[in-house]
C-alpha cells in the first residue's frame, strides 16, 4: 500500500501534467482554481486520471469539495485506506 | 453581385500514404507511386480485404505541440498537420489578419473513430464510469475544425461537413461560396480522415466494397480497369488556403490557381449505390461548369471520383459522356485513388489539391494499375504514365455514399 508521501507525489505529477506546470511548483497548499488555474473540464480530466491511477471512484460531490492539492491527497489517501481495510 | 469576389488557392498542405508534405506527395503522384500495401495497423486475420493505404513515418508532434497531439484523434493529427503546412506555404501571418474574417471549414466523413472504438470497448467490457471524460470532444467530427481554430486563433466560421466520400469537396466548395459571398476573406478548408481501425475497416469489409487483391497490394486500387474489385481504404488529409483574390494580391501571396466553380446535388437514389444512369453526376458537373461561367469545351482535365468499384467507375464514365458528349473521349480523366486509396472524407480535398498542383505544374497525373479495358469504361484514363499538358481549367468530381455529389472547377489565374 502506498504511504501518504507517495500518494502526494503521484497526485502532484498528475496535476503537473494536466496544468502544464513544473511538479516542483505544485505545493500542498496550492489552490486548484487560483494557483493551478484549473477549469471544470481539467478537473474532470484529472479526476479520471486519479481514478485510473488509484483504482478508486471519485463522485461529483467529492470533486466539488476539493479546493487545494492537499484536499485531493487527503481524499485519495482516505479512499485507499478504506479500500484496503474492507 | 453574387459572383463578384474571386477566390484563389494560396497554400496547400497534404498528408497521404504516398507522401507526407505537398512536394513529396506531388512527385509521387507524377511518377505514379502507390501508397498501398498490406494492412499493418492491426491484426487482420479474419478480414477478406487485407490491403490499405496507411500513412507511415508520420510523427504528429513535428507539426503541433505534444500535449495537443496526445489529446486528439488521428484524424485531427492530419487536419492540424495539413493546416501547419498550408499556412506556411501560403506565407500567411494570421496575426496580421482580422481573424473574424478567417474560417475553418473541414470535411470528415467519420470523425474520431480510433478513440471511439477503444472507448466503446471500455464501456461494454468494463463499465461506463470508466469512460474517458474527453470522449465527447475527442470523438466528435467537428473536433478537427475546432482544434484548427483554437491552434491558429481563427474566429470566423468553424464548420465540419460530413457527406461521406464527398466531405472534403463539399468543405472546399462551401468555403468558396462563403468567401465569394463576402462572409469571410480567408479559409482553412479541406478534409481529414483516419478510418483504419478495426471496427470501421471491418464494416467497409462487410459492405463488400474493399479490394481483395491481397497478393499484390500495390495493384489493388485499379480504377476503370476491367478487373477492378473494389476500393482500398486509405487515410490522410489536405488543407487548401482559400483566399479572396484582392486580399491575396495585396499581400503578394503565392497563387496556385483560382477556384471558379462549384455545384452540389443529390441522386436521391440509394444509400450506397450510384444512380446507374449517372444523371445526378452528369448534372452536378454541368452545374459546376455553369457556375464557373464557362462551357464544357473549356475543361482540359477531369480528376475523377474513380474509386475502383465496378459501379462507381462505370456510372461516372457514363456521366462524363452525358455531360461532355463526343468531347468526353478527348479529355484526360485520371484517378488519384489509384495511388492513395480512398481516404473517404479527405478524398475530395486531396483531389482538389491535386487539381491546383496540376494547373500550376502543367501536368496530368496518371491512373495507375490500368491494364485491361472495360467495354463500359472507354475514356482516356491517362493509363499508368502521367503527361505534361497545358491546363487552363480542370474539374474534380466527388460522389459520397447516399448520393452526396460535389463538383469543383479550378482555373489558371487570369488576372
Amino acid at each position: 500500500m502506498e504511504n501518504y508521501t507517495q500518494v502526494e507525489q503521484t497526485v502532484k505529477e498528475i496535476l503537473a501534467k494536466q496544468v502544464k506546470m513544473d511538479v516542483a511548483n505544485i505545493k500542498p497548499e496550492s489552490s486548484l482554481a487560483e494557483d493551478l488555474r484549473m477549469d471544470s473540464f481539467s478537473a474532470v480530466e484529472t479526476a479520471f486520471d486519479l481514478e485510473e491511477k488509484f483504482g478508486i471512484q471519485i463522485p461529483n460531490e467529492a470533486l466539488s469539495n476539493v479546493k487545494t492539492v492537499k484536499d485531493i491527497v487527503d481524499y485519495i489517501f482516505g479512499q485507499i485506506q478504506n479500500k484496503t481495510s474492507v | 453581385m453574387l459572383n463578384e469576389r474571386r477566390v484563389v488557392i494560396t497554400g496547400l498542405g497534404i498528408v497521404a500514404s504516398n507522401g507526407v508534405g505537398t512536394e513529396a506527395f506531388w512527385q509521387a503522384n507524377k511518377k505514379g507511386v502507390s501508397g498501398t500495401d498490406t494492412l499493418t495497423r492491426f491484426d487482420h486475420r479474419d478480414l477478406e480485404s487485407k490491403v490499405a493505404s496507411e500513412v507511415k513515418n508520420f510523427d504528429p508532434t513535428e507539426f503541433m505541440p505534444s500535449d495537443v497531439a496526445e489529446r486528439v484523434d488521428r484524424f485531427v493529427h492530419f487536419g492540424l498537420t495539413c493546416t501547419q503546412m498550408a499556412v506556411a506555404d501560403s506565407k500567411l501571418d494570421l496575426s496580421n489578419e482580422d481573424r473574424y474574417r478567417v474560417g475553418s471549414i473541414i470535411g470528415s466523413g467519420l470523425g474520431g473513430l480510433l478513440f471511439h472504438e477503444e472507448q466503446m470497448m471500455q464501456a461494454y467490457q468494463r463499465d461506463t464510469l470508466r469512460l474517458n471524460p474527453a470522449c465527447v470532444p475527442r470523438i466528435t467530427p467537428n473536433a478537427v475544425a475546432s482544434h484548427i481554430a483554437i491552434q491558429y486563433g481563427v474566429l470566423g466560421p468553424n464548420i465540419v461537413i460530413s457527406t461521406a466520400c464527398a466531405s472534403g469537396a463539399h468543405a472546399v466548395g462551401e468555403a468558396f461560396r462563403k468567401i465569394q459571398h463576402g462572409e469571410m476573406d480567408l479559409c482553412i478548408s479541406g478534409g481529414a480522415e483516419a478510418p483504419l481501425t478495426v471496427f470501421t475497416f471491418g464494416a467497409y469489409n462487410r459492405l463488400r466494397v474493399l479490394s481483395k487483391r491481397n497478393g499484390s497490394p500495390q495493384e489493388a486500387s485499379r480504377p476503370f480497369d476491367l478487373n477492378r474489385d473494389g476500393f482500398v481504404l486509405g487515410e490522410g488529409g489536405a488543407v487548401l488556403i482559400l483566399e479572396e483574390l484582392e486580399h491575396a494580391l495585396k499581400r503578394n501571396a503565392p497563387i496556385y490557381a483560382e477556384l471558379t466553380g462549384y455545384a452540389s446535388n443529390s441522386g436521391g437514389h440509394h444509400i450506397v449505390m450510384p444512380d446507374p444512369d449517372g444523371a445526378d453526376a452528369s448534372r452536378v458537373m454541368s452545374d459546376a461548369i455553369k457556375d464557373a461561367g464557362i462551357s464544357s469545351d473549356d475543361i482540359d482535365y477531369i480528376n475523377a471520383h474513380a474509386t475502383s468499384t465496378g459501379a462507381n467507375d462505370r456510372c461516372e464514365t457514363k456521366a462524363i459522356k452525358a455531360a461532355f458528349g463526343k468531347r468526353a473521349y478527348d479529355i484526360p480523366v485520371s484517378s488519384t485513388k489509384s495511388m492513395i486509396g480512398h481516404t473517404i472524407g479527405a478524398a475530395g480535398a486531396i483531389e482538389a489539391a491535386v487539381c491546383a498542383l496540376a494547373i500550376k505544374d502543367r501536368f496530368v497525373p496518371p491512373t495507375i494499375n490500368y491494364k485491361d479495358k472495360d467495354p463500359d469504361c472507354d475514356l482516356d484514363y491517362v493509363p499508368n504514365v502521367g503527361r505534361e499538358a497545358k491546363l487552363d481549367t480542370v474539374l474534380s468530381n466527388s460522389f459520397g455514399f447516399g448520393n452526396c455529389n460535389a463538383c469543383l472547377i479550378f482555373s489558371k489565374l487570369n488576372e
